[in-house]
């Protein structure tokens, strides 16, 4: 049974799997931009004061010297301020890259996954959501420095008048009370909103997948129509969190204003009875004024934290994936054991699967005709460990498969998918250094002649299915497992060059491991040592290709 | 290694600024209405927040001037009905942005991908569908995070700087002066946006680009990856891809946070010169404290808006790199072609055609080939020898350089596409199921088909019994992220898609390469089907499907080397007869 992580992933987790490595980074932004904060706060006092002071006195030079003290305080504001930018992207796109890597190592585990998504949903979840993760670091800024200027704006009212400091503080407190409250709907919405643009996004990236399909078809207009109505579900799932979001806006924003309307009338009275002067009446205004912002910052961080934490959900749900198969993690991390370049199958049974014994020997080539397509997925997944056979089980090199780590099976059984990508890479990534022989093997000398041209292979996206084909099997052969397991090599070539492979194939083959071929062509089962007909789920013929055509199931099968 | 970025010419064209921005506004123009009333509310807004600052001053000078508490209600009044009036318009008029702003990008994303689908194929494989991938995802993501965000607030900056400075001079015109004396710095730093970033943003934008290749190679070969253990390597490349994508990042951050220093030192000298003015009237007695004070408050509220102003041509450069992504796409041209007269039979003629991939050299050389109404034509050749290329131009899915492709008399290239594939299908070498449900998969090929013609479909492709089995049935998610299907099953899928489409001509290109022995003869009883009473040119792997063929055509580096009926070329000792007896070597 799969196992089940200890901790599972969370939206918390994923953003503190995102900042582990820059922590430091993103406090530092907040603090920078929490001071470049704290200097904005003392621009209204200064002018506050200079207007008391200077102005009102109408003195011009006096003036000048607090215009001096502004300057001062704003080499200090721009340093913090410009420094912030530099080091919030340093945190930021560390933050993306870490979680973004996270993604696609848990999409690469070799244990696989039971369930799939779309390469665009995953696309989407790597590119997209790591990037909002990454923006936790704005979140953070905003919110701490929207709280400190919020703290220190609010000490320097009460220093100017202990009442207009209540008056703000009691403001404030509505605020933090309410913004949650109207945080919550708003939270929901952009939840739906970002999942209806992810599917958009995916139906875009699917249809641009299938473009030859389309092309082929004609129904590029058709396509285009299905997409119109998910990007317009897309639409109306934005407009309403949009909804939500303006009439939150609306309110913080009212809120602020009430507040400046509360302190301005407070500090009015209090001025008349002249416990203020018209100056501290000015720092108090402005201070008022200026605290719209941190409330507003305060607020938006609401926002921010949803969206963040809706993308860290999305990305925690991948990261808890569940498994398809186990590894078996050795206690003493001993080395992979060098094993016998055997295979077996014992007694295997499942959905298609009935009792199939199948014994691969050192250095053989079997070859593999499976009637029903069903059976066939499942021996695939099974020797792919994909899948955990439903009772019976897989001998590798006279060891059972269960005892041995994911590693070492790896290394040990390899089943390239038939239909196998290919990458942007040069002829070295695919096959190695010394991949002359497998490419000669695969005849694929002339199409690896013409990516020499270029270098790259570009996803093979230029090469007809043959030549990708050919390239394919190429990199299955130069990887030389003790056991190689082709899922129909040759399907895709004509039958000269389908003989010249069968040949290449045991040639290259033979001395080197055991090689099974899933295959129901002569030409290949023809150089096989061993064929084996599965019928119903088990073996019913073993015997050479040419001993079983005189079978008339086996015949049916191969040779009509 | 790190795949380089692609080279220049790989790539889809991008568009000029100036065709970037003519889209954007076409894109705009249906929508008028909708742009002006939400201009007028963000205005209504930005009007009521001016009443702000000379009420305040107002009660700066009650207090300076010692009045009775009375003499505060008018202008609290006025400052709590602007606060009010502010909050809903403001809220309002921030909804009907949103509302229209998504109904134009909708519009515009839709027109791009509509576009995209629409590309001459022979543009997307030269570039490969990585760039076209990225465009209608990543690009389409900037410009909606940009008309989202930066376009409402770049509308609410430009409005307040404006009307600011209108108040401003309604105190008295040299406290506008005053405010002016700020511009040059605040133009300075807009000119650092506009001039030094782009070619920043253009870099970063490459960058991503490359990273989002690295990454629909890497999680989309998923089980390739897992079966030969390329996972490390594969992690390692994205790793690098996304570290060079982040240190470009970087360097714009890096360069651009100077930027902010010209910001504040307009802040600081707007400032400043307000106060001095202050002075200056306040002492020559032709303003009163209250306005002094009224004049700072109003400059003051313009850091925001002007912060944000130069900070918004930032992202809007940005964002233009990607229009001009967008743009390059609706660039394309798509020859729109005037449909001529149907054809009237549904014969295949090929003249003598000649045919190359860009600038490549000709991959056909002078190839003549009749398809008679009904008749069915087997096109067999080692891999390479252009057959999938033949089929292409034959379905018309490439201009040929030389040579002409008629269906009934009527030369492809005159027919409008759409029509065109009313008569000619070619069913590729590719197979794809579409996300979503089979039916809607299956009604790709014809929106208006009912439940029971989709069933007949795929009766005929054989599929059946398994759609049958399927959880929902028709209703089943196919395709990536759902039930997943066999390359049989998929095959089969795209042929029930051929008989939905009808088409008189039909061309399938390596129909069962993909489906493995087991799979093809299965396959091929259902392409029988499929293809009864239709013209047909099969690219045949297997021998058995050219074996029971009318004709077969042997295909050698461009050129037909052989024609004749199967029995015939079988017997003789052609490249066929080679072909047949290898095949047959082991049977």
């Amino acid at each position: 049974m799969p196992r089940t992580p200890a901790s599972p992933h969370t939206a918390g987790s994923v953003v503190r799997l995102a900042f582990s490595r820059s922590r430091r980074g993103a406090i530092l932004t907040a603090v920078l931009v929490s001071v470049h904060q704290i200097c904005e706060a003392s621009t209204p006092v200064i002018v506050g004061l200079a207007l008391d002071d200077a102005v009102a006195a109408g003195s011009v030079s006096r003036t000048w010297a607090w215009l001096a003290l502004l300057a001062g305080v704003y080499v200090v504001l721009s340093l913090c301020g410009n420094g912030a930018g530099p080091v919030g992207v340093r945190a930021a796109t560390r933050a993306e890259h870490d979680v973004r890597q996270a993604v696609v190592a848990r999409v690469l585990d070799p244990r696989g996954a039971r369930h799939h998504r779309s390469t665009g949903e995953r696309l989407s979840i790597a590119s997209s959501d790591a990037a909002q993760v990454g923006r936790a670091v704005d979140t953070l800024a905003v919110g701490t420095s929207g709280a400190v200027a919020l703290v220190v704006a609010t000490a320097a009212l009460f220093l100017t008048s202990p009442t207009l400091g209540l008056v703000a503080v009691a403001s404030v407190a509505v605020v933090v009370f309410l913004a949650p409250l109207l945080a919550r709907p708003l939270q929901a919405r952009s939840a739906l909103q970002q999942e209806a643009a992810a599917r958009s996004a995916a139906v875009a990236v699917d249809m641009v997948s299938g473009l030859r399909v389309l092309g082929g078809l004609g129904a590029q207009g058709h396509a285009a129509d299905r997409y119109r109505e998910v990007s317009q579900a897309s639409r109306r799932a934005r407009v309403r969190a949009g909804a939500a979001e303006s009439v939150f806006d609306g309110i913080t924003r009212t809120i602020g204003g009430f507040l400046l309307v509360a302190v301005a009338a407070v500090g009015a009275l209090l001025a008349l009875r002249g416990e203020l002067t018209p100056g501290q009446l000015v720092a108090g205004v402005g201070l008022a004024q200026f605290l719209v912002g941190p409330v507003q910052r305060l607020a938006a961080t609401g926002a921010l934290i949803a969206s963040v934490r809706a993308s860290a959900g999305r990305i925690a749900e991948v990261l808890n994936t569940p498994f398809a198969v186990t590894d078996t993690v050795h206690a003493d991390g001993s080395r992979p054991h060098r094993l016998p370049a055997t295979v077996e199958a014992v007694d295997l049974r499942g959905e298609h699967l009935d009792g199939l014994d199948l014994q691969v020997g050192p250095g053989q080539l079997v070859g593999v005709v499976v009637e029903d397509l069903g059976a066939r997925t499942e021996l695939l997944d099974v020797l792919a460990r994909r899948r955990v056979p439903g009772a019976g089980q897989l001998v590798v090199g006279g060891r059972p498969a269960g005892e041995l780590s994911l590693a070492e099976l790896m290394a040990h059984l390899v089943v390239p998918p038939h239909e196998a990508s290919l990458f942007t890479e040069s002829l070295t990534d695919l096959v190695g250094t010394d991949g002359e022989a497998a490419l000669a093997a695969a005849q694929a000398g002339p199409v690896a002649g013409r990516v020499a041209d270029d270098g790259l292979l570009h996803g093979g996206q230029n090469l007809s299915g043959g030549q990708r084909q050919r390239l394919c099997l190429a990199r299955a052969l130069a990887a030389d497992p003790p056991v190689l397991v082709l899922d129909d090599p040759t399907s895709a070539l004509d039958p000269v060059t389908e003989t010249a492979v069968a040949t290449g194939l045991r040639r290259l083959r033979s001395g080197r491991g055991s090689t099974v071929l899933l295959t129901a062509s002569p030409t290949l089962l023809s150089v096989a040592d061993q064929v084996v007909l599965i019928r119903e789920g088990r073996v019913v013929l073993r015997g050479t290709h040419v001993e079983c055509c005189a079978d008339d199931r086996y015949a049916a099968a191969v040779l009509t | 290694m790190t795949p380089p970025p692609a080279p220049e010419h790989r790539t889809l064209p991008v568009a000029s600024p100036r065709e970037a921005r003519r889209i954007l506004w076409r894109a705009l123009r249906p929508e008028r209405t909708g742009v002006a009333l939400a201009f007028l509310v963000l205005i209504l807004t930005v009007s009521a927040g001016l009443f702000i600052p000379p009420a305040l001053g107002r009660i700066v000078d009650v207090a300076e001037q010692g009045g009775t508490p009375a003499d505060l209600v008018g202008p609290l009044v006025v400052v709590t009905t602007a606060t009010v009036v502010q909050g809903i318009a403001g809220s309002g008029g921030w909804y009907l942005v949103i509302r229209v702003g998504e109904k134009v990008l909708a519009a515009l994303r839709e027109r791009v991908l509509t576009r995209a689908l629409r590309l001459p194929q022979a543009d997307v494989e030269r570039s490969g569908t990585g760039d076209l991938v990225s465009r209608v995802s990543n690009d389409v993501d900037q410009v909606s995070e940009a008309l989202r965000e930066a376009v409402p607030q770049l509308l609410w900056a430009s409005f307040t700087v404006v009307l600011t400075l209108v108040g401003l001079a309604a105190l008295d015109w040299r406290f506008a002066l005053a405010g002016l004396v700020s511009m040059p710095f605040y133009l300075w730093a807009a000119r650092g946006y506009t001039v030094v970033a782009p070619p920043l943003y253009a870099t970063e934008r490459q960058a991503e680009g490359t990273r989002s290749q690295s990454l629909v190679e890497s999680l989309g070969g998923v089980r390739t990856i897992q079966a030969l253990t390329l996972g490390p390597r594969h992690l390692r490349r994205t790793d690098r891809a996304s570290e060079v994508a982040r240190r470009t990042r970087i360097r714009t951050a890096d360069t651009t946070a100077w930027f902010f220093s010209r910001i504040h030192l307009g802040e600081l000298s707007g400032t400043g010169a307000v106060l001095l003015v202050g002075a200056l009237l306040v002492g020559e007695g032709s303003a009163s404290l209250g306005e002094a004070t009224a004049a700072a408050l109003y400059f003051i509220r313009l850091y925001d808006p002007i912060g944000a102003l130069v900070n918004l041509l930032d992202e809007a450069q940005s964002a233009t790199a990607s229009l001009r992504r967008l743009a390059g796409i609706l660039d394309v041209p798509v020859e729109s072609r005037a449909g001529t007269a149907a054809p009237a039979t549904t014969e295949l003629t090929i003249e003598g055609l000649r045919f190359g991939y860009a600038d490549g050299p000709d991959v056909l050389h002078g190839v003549s080939l009749v398809l008679r109404p009904g008749e069915q034509v087997a096109l067999v050749g080692s891999s390479g020898a252009g057959k999938t290329t033949l089929a292409a131009v034959a379905a018309g899915i490439h201009d040929p350089r030389e040579g002409v492709v008629r269906i009934g008399g009527v030369p492809v290239v005159s027919m409008d596409r759409d029509e065109l594939r009313r008569h000619v299908t070619l069913v590729t070498q590719e197979v794809h199921v579409f996300a979503g449900t089979l039916a809607q998969d299956l009604r790709l090929a014809r929106p208006d088909a009912a439940d029971a013609e989709l069933r007949t479909a795929l009766d005929l492709a054989g599929a059946l019994p398994w759609v049958d089995q399927l959880p929902d049935g028709l209703s089943t998610v196919v395709g990536e992220g759902g039930h997943e299907v066999t390359a049989v099953q998929a095959q089969q899928v795209a042929l029930a898609r051929l008989a939905l489409r009808d088409p008189a001509v039909a061309i399938l290109d390596e129909a069962s390469a993909e489906a493995g022995s087991a799979g093809a003869r299965l396959l091929e009883r259902s392409m029988t089907r499929v293809l009864a009473g239709r013209t047909a040119l099969l690219v045949a792997h297997r021998l058995t499907t050219a074996a029971t063929a009318d004709r077969v055509v042997v295909l050698e580096q461009g050129r037909v080397v052989e024609e004749g009926t199967p029995q015939e070329l079988a017997a003789g000792d052609g490249p066929y007869a080679a072909l047949w007896r290898a095949w047959n070597a082991a049977r």
